[in-house]
């Protein structure tokens, strides 16, 4: 059986390797050749700082898909890199893809970093990618960051799951900013249907988002 | 029955008595050979195992296609010929997700979402990119064309 363990880490190593190769491929396929090469570099050197590179791919093909600018591309690849990185450090040094990429929506926010460091402290067992993620969506309804991240905070403390901390965006946001969305105001049951013209926005399909339960 | 058949029987049965250099190169085959057989059925398992990793892999792959929360996007556009959403979830692709029109001319489509939060934006007839108005926009505007942000919440398919 000695051998199993080398065979599994040879598979997952090839695994990892074609992933890698595909996601290179995709932005090779892009590119010109110079963009390529500097695409290259940035993602070359976030792997060796153990940085996620598939939200920098992601970022270089909306950049692509929105027709912007190859400067205009490598530098926000470039930003975002160094972004990831600060969450990384806010984050405690470690922290998954999606935990690094909710975590660099929130600071981009407005959410300050110290909460970051609140959220790791209090889940240090569990992932803090919905939080971080609640905390951004709070800020983009019209919530101020302070305010996002003290509700965030006190759910998290309160041991609340990450299925009623994603209802909290729609629940907590400010009056004026749910009814402009949703007629119902902030005791509606989101439409799953147009209605009025209105969209009825991201719903999830035949489960229409409920208010979540206040805590004390 | 011959006698030399019966000599022959018991020169057969007789105990024979061989050289303990003999008997040690006897034993060392014998135990070579079940070496060959441990390594042989060692290789076996450790095929075996690869291929139970390979289906792992490949069911693994496979449900995390599958799996994810189902959230329906809508966009009420009635004058468009085509609208299609993109994101990170299908790598801002535009061609990987059209919405279908719906007989009062809203455009809805439903994507399969991984818990965490989703940048996305709409593109109506190909080059008019437009952010969901029912949901809040993503911060930063990179590329000039804002994005919307939801939020999915993990174990709710």
């Amino acid at each position: 059986m000695k051998y199993a363990g080398a065979v599994v880490l040879g598979l997952v190593v090839v695994t990892v390797r074609l992933d890698a190769q595909a996601n290179d491929d995709r932005l090779r396929g892009l590119f010109d050749p110079p963009t390529y090469a500097q695409l290259h570099a940035v993602l070359d050197s976030a792997r060796t700082a153990g940085l996620p590179t598939e939200p920098l791919i992601d970022k270089a093909l909306e950049g692509s898909a929105k027709h912007a600018s190859s400067d205009r591309i490598v530098t926000v690849v470039r930003d975002l890199s160094a972004r990831l990185a600060d969450t990384r450090t806010a984050l405690g040094g470690y922290g998954t893809a999606d935990e690094l990429s909710a975590g660099t929506a929130a600071l981009r926010a407005g959410i300050a970093p110290a909460t970051l460091a609140d959220l790791r402290r209090l889940r240090h067992n569990e992932q803090v990618t919905i939080p971080l993620a609640v905390a951004a969506e709070l800020v983009a309804r019209g919530v101020r960051p302070d305010s996002a991240s003290a509700q965030v905070l006190r759910l998290a403390a309160a041991g609340a799951p990450d299925v009623e901390l994603a209802t909290l965006p729609r629940s907590l946001a400010s009056p004026s900013v749910v009814s402009s969305l949703y007629p119902g105001g902030p005791g509606f049951s989101a439409p799953t249907a147009v209605d009025g013209g209105k969209s009825s926005g991201p719903v999830e399909a035949g489960r229409p988002p409920k208010r979540s339960p206040q805590r004390p | 029955m011959p006698d030399w058949i019966d000599q022959l029987g018991d020169e057969l049965r007789a105990p024979v008595d061989l050289s303990s250099l003999a008997t040690a190169r006897i034993m060392a085959a014998v135990r070579a050979d079940a070496a060959r057989r441990r390594r042989r059925a060692r290789t076996w398992q450790a095929l075996a195992v690869a291929a139970v990793v390979v289906l792992a892999i490949g069911i693994a792959v496979y449900a995390r296609q599958a799996d994810g929360t189902a959230v329906r996007f809508a966009l009420p556009v009635p004058a468009a010929h085509e609208v299609v959403i993109v994101g990170d979830f299908n790598h801002w692709d535009t061609h990987a997700t059209p919405l279908r029109r719906m007989t009062n001319g809203t455009w809805q489509t439903t994507v399969r979402l991984k818990p965490g939060a989703h940048v996305y934006s709409f593109v109506v007839d190909g080059t008019r990119w437009v952010p969901d108005p029912a949901a809040p926009l993503a911060p930063g505007t990179d590329f000039g064309a804002p994005n919307s942000l939801v939020t999915v919440a993990p174990g709710t398919t």
